[in-house]
């Protein structure tokens, strides 16, 4: 709690402030409860026909882009799906919606 | 053929995304709001010490002989006392002698003598006066200039002001003391309605993981040092992507440098906290023992010291480092034993060991960034949330004193060996009720030495400019050079 910025409820606000903080960066890339989700879908994902294009459906609602498709699985390939997982639940657009 | 995008992101990394973001406009992510100074700044970086519990002055820096001379009679105040508990028993005397340090001839108590090396750098203000006896209102009022939550810490207004632009580390860093937090724990160094960039970032010196999160959770062994690495530039650059095709949309800007502070921040941050790069004649001044001592169960000063001077130590390595604002907290909650300064049943028995510890850890603090050319533009302020009675407690304890206290500063701009405000001959209030001094003129005092008005440092928050120092405080210019 210390780390996102759980809302203050001694604050009046019209609107809630929304930055995002390194220590917020640090926890989305570092936490255990990230960490472990992204093993959980990489698991899900195994044996699937497409596991890079499903990853980038499920997560950000669209089809993968042919560049992005490329480093995407070059990345994966390297270093494994989990690891992949881990740095799409980092991409902004995984956080924001347009 | 290289685009222009990948041109400003390989050829400066964190440079293009400045550049980028001063296109995108508005005050980039962490820039400080101040686009020059008001007047000259003195000083350029702050370090808070915060005794947590109410630190009795009566018994460290606010000599009175009368309690001496009166020790045991039944104490009068000339007037009704509310007390917060029941501590108006007998007039109680310091428990340790003073003596007279420095060049200037300030009497400090035995306890916190080893600051009598540098007492002639520090400016004493008697006469502080809060506003209330409970110590979250008055931590809170200490710590953010208002007696209630929903205000920012100083030091987020510090970096509000200045910004924290291309550094590697936080630009406001908060040691809590290692066994917990005091009165309103994060709330006091909390950003509140500044942006949350502006927040006090904690660091917890020696442990394995100093800054929580900043490695990656043990059990996760498919992630190798080669895949985090990876991870940062691929993750850079779609984000980076991402933002350019959202022109105006600061938010995205604002993550990508706050990831690129985070990558910074992994590797600056074990080297800044890593203490056994000191020589052992360094560790030794600030009073710390080797790693791994086993501690006794009571509370002791060796244990203190060693506690209060890895905190100073590693403060001392922030700032030089570009940290701007230190806040370094010495006691925590009211558990039991106690190990903070709230001493109702005993003040020899915490104050003794937690001022000793204080004592030492703050003087090599002063020494040391003195010998090192920045304690000219470093100021520093010692404080607390209220004083204690000048009548006893039980039998050995002093009940709350919200009306008056002690402050000390030294450093940047601070006139060094001089007091200013006196309490009244028991240390129950100040001598001149008039004219106290209170936090806002401390505030406003610090944020002068930095080059910031403040009475100009303004946010606008629910249709009013809300500042530190709300609408009071006046520059103490009797303590400034």
């Amino acid at each position: 709690m210390d780390a996102l910025d759980c809302a203050d409820p001694s604050l009046l606000v019209d609107k809630r402030s929304e930055t995002t903080t390194s220590l917020q960066a640090l926890a989305m890339l570092n936490n255990r409860f990230i960490l472990r989700m992204a093993e959980h879908v990489a698991v899900a994902l195994k044996g699937k026909d497409d596991p890079v294009g499903e990853l980038i459906a499920r997560s950000l609602g669209r089809p993968v882009r042919r560049e992005e498709r490329a480093l995407l699985e070059d990345y994966a390939s390297s270093h494994g799906m989990a690891a992949l997982v881990r740095l799409v639940f980092n991409m902004s657009e995984f956080s924001y919606v347009d | 053929m290289i685009n222009r995008r990948d041109f400003l992101w390989q050829s400066g990394g964190g440079l293009g995304g400045i550049a980028l973001s001063s296109l995108l406009g508005g005050e980039a992510q962490g820039g400080g709001v101040l686009q020059e100074a008001h007047h000259q700044p003195k000083a350029k970086r702050v370090i808070q010490l915060f005794m947590a519990g109410a630190a009795s002055h009566l018994d460290l820096f606010d000599y009175k002989p009368e309690l001496v001379k009166r020790h045991g009679e039944k104490s009068d105040f000339g007037e009704h006392v509310e007390a917060f508990q029941n501590g108006l028993g007998p007039w109680k005397k310091p428990v340790w002698d003073f003596g007279p340090y420095g060049s200037c001839g300030k009497l400090l108590g035995e306890t916190v003598s080893p600051l009598g090396e540098v007492v002639d750098e520090m400016a004493f203000i008697h006469n502080m006066t809060g506003k209330t006896g409970v110590h979250s209102q008055a931590t809170y009022l200490q710590a953010t200039g208002f007696d209630r939550p929903g205000f920012p810490g100083m030091g987020s207004w510090v970096s509000y002001g200045l910004g924290s632009l291309n550094d590697n580390l936080p630009t406001f860093v908060v040691l809590p003391d290692h066994r917990g937090y005091a009165s309103n724990g994060p709330k006091n160094w909390a950003s509140a309605f500044l942006p949350t960039v502006h927040q006090g970032t904690i660091i917890r010196p020696g442990t394995s993981e100093p800054i929580t999160h900043l490695f990656p959770y043990k059990g996760a062994k498919y992630l190798t040092p080669q895949a985090e690495k990876d991870a940062g530039s691929l993750l850079g650059k779609l984000n980076r992507e991402y933002a350019e095709q959202r022109v105006g949309d600061s938010r995205l800007e604002a993550r990508i440098q706050s990831y690129e502070l985070a990558a910074r921040m992994q590797l600056a941050a074990p080297e800044a906290l890593d203490l056994s790069r000191e020589p052992d004649y360094i560790k030794s001044m600030y009073g710390l023992s080797p790693d791994g001592t086993k501690w006794a169960k009571e509370i002791n000063w060796k244990e203190e010291a060693d506690a209060f001077g890895r905190k100073c130590l590693s403060a001392r390595r922030l700032l030089e480092r570009g940290v701007k604002f230190v806040q370094i907290w010495s006691g925590n909650d009211n558990g039991f034993p106690r190990r903070n300064w709230d001493s109702h049943e005993d003040i020899e028995r915490e104050h003794g060991p937690l001022s000793r510890g204080m004592a030492i850890g703050t003087a090599a603090l002063i020494k040391d960034l003195k010998q090192r050319g920045m304690l000219e533009d470093t100021v520093i302020l010692w404080t607390t949330e209220f004083g204690r009675m000048p009548s006893t407690q039980g039998s050995k304890g002093r009940d709350h004193n919200p009306h008056v206290f002690t402050n000390w500063l030294a450093g940047g701009g601070v006139r060094g060996g001089v007091t200013h405000g006196e309490s009244d001959e028991w240390g129950y209030k100040p001598a001149d009720r008039k004219n106290p001094t209170q936090v806002y003129d401390i505030h406003a005092t610090i944020l002068h030495l930095l080059g910031i008005d403040h009475e100009k440092l303004v946010f606008r928050k629910d249709s009013i400019d809300r500042r530190l120092t709300d609408v009071h405080g006046k520059v103490i210019q009797e303590i400034l050079t």
